[in-house]
């Protein structure tokens, strides 16, 4: 095994349907492509992370949790940050844990696609923020464009994802409204997805 | 009740689940603890390591081992039944799916009647974070991530669900079966066509992704030695 390393900010056991089915352990990583006004773990932008693991570590500290993974369906969440930054970490996990352990990727597809690639082998659940579908509403309120976003939904799609997926449309304060979630939905429906989380963010 | 001990009885419900599934006999003990409980401690993962040298046993023996997926939907209820009820462990019951995670009638309020279930689009997608229950505090639960609830309401009211975009709907008691498991759905005929922004409100405690603690000893000592030890290789963004 290569024992690829990346950097984290957190790693949380025992999180009760939060984040992915059964009982879920957190993994957060560093870095996020994304600059959103309402970030919920900033400490992701440290530029001098200090926690690096590595993947035989990473499975070394999920095993004590094992018994709970198998009995519930659970596993891994990967959050962060941006978990699909670290697709060679990601994808030697992948290939070196439990396949009976459940994998929930919360991202917001603001990746290249090769690294989306890379990941889904193992169908995992994905937990997508898409923050919101309006490229000038995501702008504003990530700093980016979404073109990256609407490309990487699409593959999905047609590459049979889709009901892997739970599309989270959050209400942003200040930045959007529920027409404009209602907009994005209605894109995302035609795209094929099913799945909808609708929420608002705390600020 | 607080998070800590939400997770701590859920991860023992569990336990006891594998140990009934496997015939290890096991009861767990009652926590005294009055602190700020994490939701695990040594005392609850020395617990957990007896079940796994009973299981590794009976698995030597040649005996087969039921542990997939024998506590589906138990965390659900958990979370769904915090402050209401509470799970306790069935026993005896093994291949449990997340249609008969059981809460303990006996442990329902007088007056009161358990109602369990599942809320679904017409698609057969979950609907996440709706709201369940009487409306009042302490009646009402969210929806988890997969549709599921468990509510403890009067045995007089009306199961009410409420969700962004979609018109109330209300339940009798009398149509709700208060002993098994309910499939509720909201299909296009529910959607609410005036729904105002002020509707979307969801107070979760927890957000997806949200690191709310750090995680014990793994995050500091034995990761940073890695740091010495391997050249960092930044990947590919």
């Amino acid at each position: 095994m290569k024992d690829s390393i990346a950097p984290i900010i957190g790693i949380e056991r025992h999180r009760l349907m939060t984040d992915g089915k059964g009982i879920t352990t957190l993994v957060a990583f560093h870095g996020c492509p994304l600059r959103c006004a309402y970030c919920i773990n900033p400490q992701c932008f440290n530029t001098r992370p200090t926690n690096i693991i590595t993947v035989k570590r990473l499975i070394d500290i999920l095993k004590r949790d094992n018994l709970y993974f198998l009995a519930t369906g659970g596993g891994v969440t990967f959050g962060g940050g941006e978990p699909l930054l670290w697709s060679n970490f990601l994808y030697e996990y992948i290939t070196s844990a439990p396949k009976e352990w459940n994998i929930t990727i919360e991202t917001s597809l603001n990746i290249p696609l090769d690294n989306l690639k890379q990941v889904s082998i193992c169908t995992p659940d994905f937990i997508i923020d898409i923050k919101d579908l309006n490229n000038d509403t995501y702008r504003r309120y990530t700093g980016k464009d979404n073109h990256q976003v609407k490309t990487n939904l699409i593959w999905l799609a047609e590459n049979g994802y889709a009901d892997n997926a739970i599309i989270r449309l959050p209400l942003i304060p200040q930045y959007n409204s529920t027409e404009e979630i209602d907009k994005s939905k209605r894109l995302l429906i035609e795209m094929g997805f099913s799945y909808f989380d609708e929420f608002k963010y705390r600020i | 009740m607080k998070r800590g001990k939400v997770v701590c009885n859920t991860l023992k419900c569990i336990r006891k689940r594998i140990a009934d599934a496997n015939n290890i006999s096991y009861e767990y003990k009652d926590c005294s603890y009055d602190g700020d409980c994490k939701g695990t401690c040594p005392a609850c993962e020395e617990e957990v390591k007896y079940l796994e040298t009973e299981l590794l046993l009976r698995k030597n023996a040649g005996k087969t081992i039921n542990i997939i997926g024998v506590a589906i939907g138990v965390g659900a209820m958990a979370i769904s039944c915090n402050g209401s009820s509470h799970v306790t462990p069935t026993n005896g019951s093994n291949n449990i799916d997340s249609n008969t995670a059981t809460v303990n009638s006996d442990t329902t309020k007088s007056g009161y009647v358990t109602i369990k279930g599942c809320l679904k689009y017409m698609n057969g997608g979950p609907v996440v974070s709706a709201l369940i229950g009487t409306m009042k505090s302490g009646e009402s639960v969210k929806t988890d991530s997969c549709g599921n609830f468990c509510v403890s309401i009067p045995y007089d009211s009306t199961l009410r669900v409420n969700f962004t975009g979609f018109k109330e709907k209300c339940y009798k008691i009398s149509d709700l079966d208060t002993s098994g498991f309910n499939t509720l759905y909201l299909t296009e005929n529910d959607k609410d066509i005036g729904a105002t922004e002020t509707q979307i409100i969801d107070d979760r405690a927890v957000m997806v992704g949200e690191i709310i603690s750090f995680v014990e000893e793994t995050v500091e000592g034995e990761m940073n030695k890695d740091i010495n030890k391997k050249e960092k290789t930044e990947q590919s963004k």
